[in-house]
């Protein structure tokens, strides 16, 4: 029951590692699919304007009082945080639901939009597995191993 | 400055009707992946949408994409879709 990712080139010069899951903010009551950069490199699981235009974000019910400054190789920016249900697919048609936050971007131009990232604050629960050489990407939710398993507070 | 903690939590659910639309999502996606190179002969520094394994719209700019999805009656992020250009440009996030 592992969720796969693939490898996507499109404006990278080398293909990176994606996987699908569907969005869904309650408080705005948006859905939609959104692929994701699976990236070890975020703390958190962000949404960029590529995304948030499709999903019809509308920035002016986001809350001022969520914003939070983050930092990443180009400079700092601000991002809205929200409650979100992620939700992936495996290989047998499971779903894996994981409640958590995703951080929305402000608005920037999405022709040059980076992509939406899976930060650790999900890979954090899982395990993972990136292979080019085979063309292989698979996730595992470690607490599917217990499904006894509390909501967990991440350091 | 970002919060220190995340609670998450974690469910596992059958499949079901909502497992078929996302199996129908990643097929759309393998579809726009499949014909990249030749969508990007056609439709150069263009946003495409591909739904049902079709290409159902493509314009300059997102937001015009998303208007002409809403056109044809199709949710935009029900829809595979992504910006082809040729310029390669390498990201370090």
């Amino acid at each position: 029951m592992q969720i796969k990712g693939y490898f996507r080139s499109g404006v990278r010069p080398l293909p990176a590692p994606f996987v699908q899951a569907e969005v869904y903010l309650p408080r705005l009551a948006v859905r939609g699919y959104v692929d994701f950069l699976i990236d070890t490199g975020a703390d958190r699981t962000v949404l960029h304007s590529c995304n948030t235009i499709v999903l019809g974000i509308d920035f002016r019910r986001l809350r001022r009082s969520t914003l939070e400054e983050m930092s990443g190789v180009g400079g700092s920016s601000k991002y809205y945080r929200e409650d979100v249900q992620l939700t992936f697919i495996d290989e047998d048609g499971n779903l894996h639901r994981f409640s958590s936050q995703i951080y929305l971007a402000q608005k920037s131009n999405p022709n040059t939009s980076p992509p939406s990232l899976l930060g650790r604050d999900i890979l954090n629960l899982c395990s993972v597995s990136i292979n080019r050489q085979s063309g292989e990407i698979s996730i595992s939710p470690i607490m599917a191993e217990r499904p006894e398993a509390q909501p967990r507070l991440l350091p | 400055m970002a919060s220190a903690t995340t609670e998450v939590s974690w469910e596992k659910r059958t499949g079901g009707k909502e497992a078929g639309e996302f199996k129908r999502y990643i097929g759309d996606r393998q579809f726009l992946e499949s014909l990249r190179e030749e969508l990007l002969n056609k439709y150069p520094e263009q946003w495409v949408a591909i739904y049902t394994r079709e290409l159902v719209a493509s314009a300059k700019s997102l937001p015009m994409l998303v208007k002409l999805l809403e056109q044809r009656r199709i949710t935009p992020s029900k829809a595979a879709i992504d910006f082809l250009t040729s310029r390669k440009m390498a990201m370090i996030l």
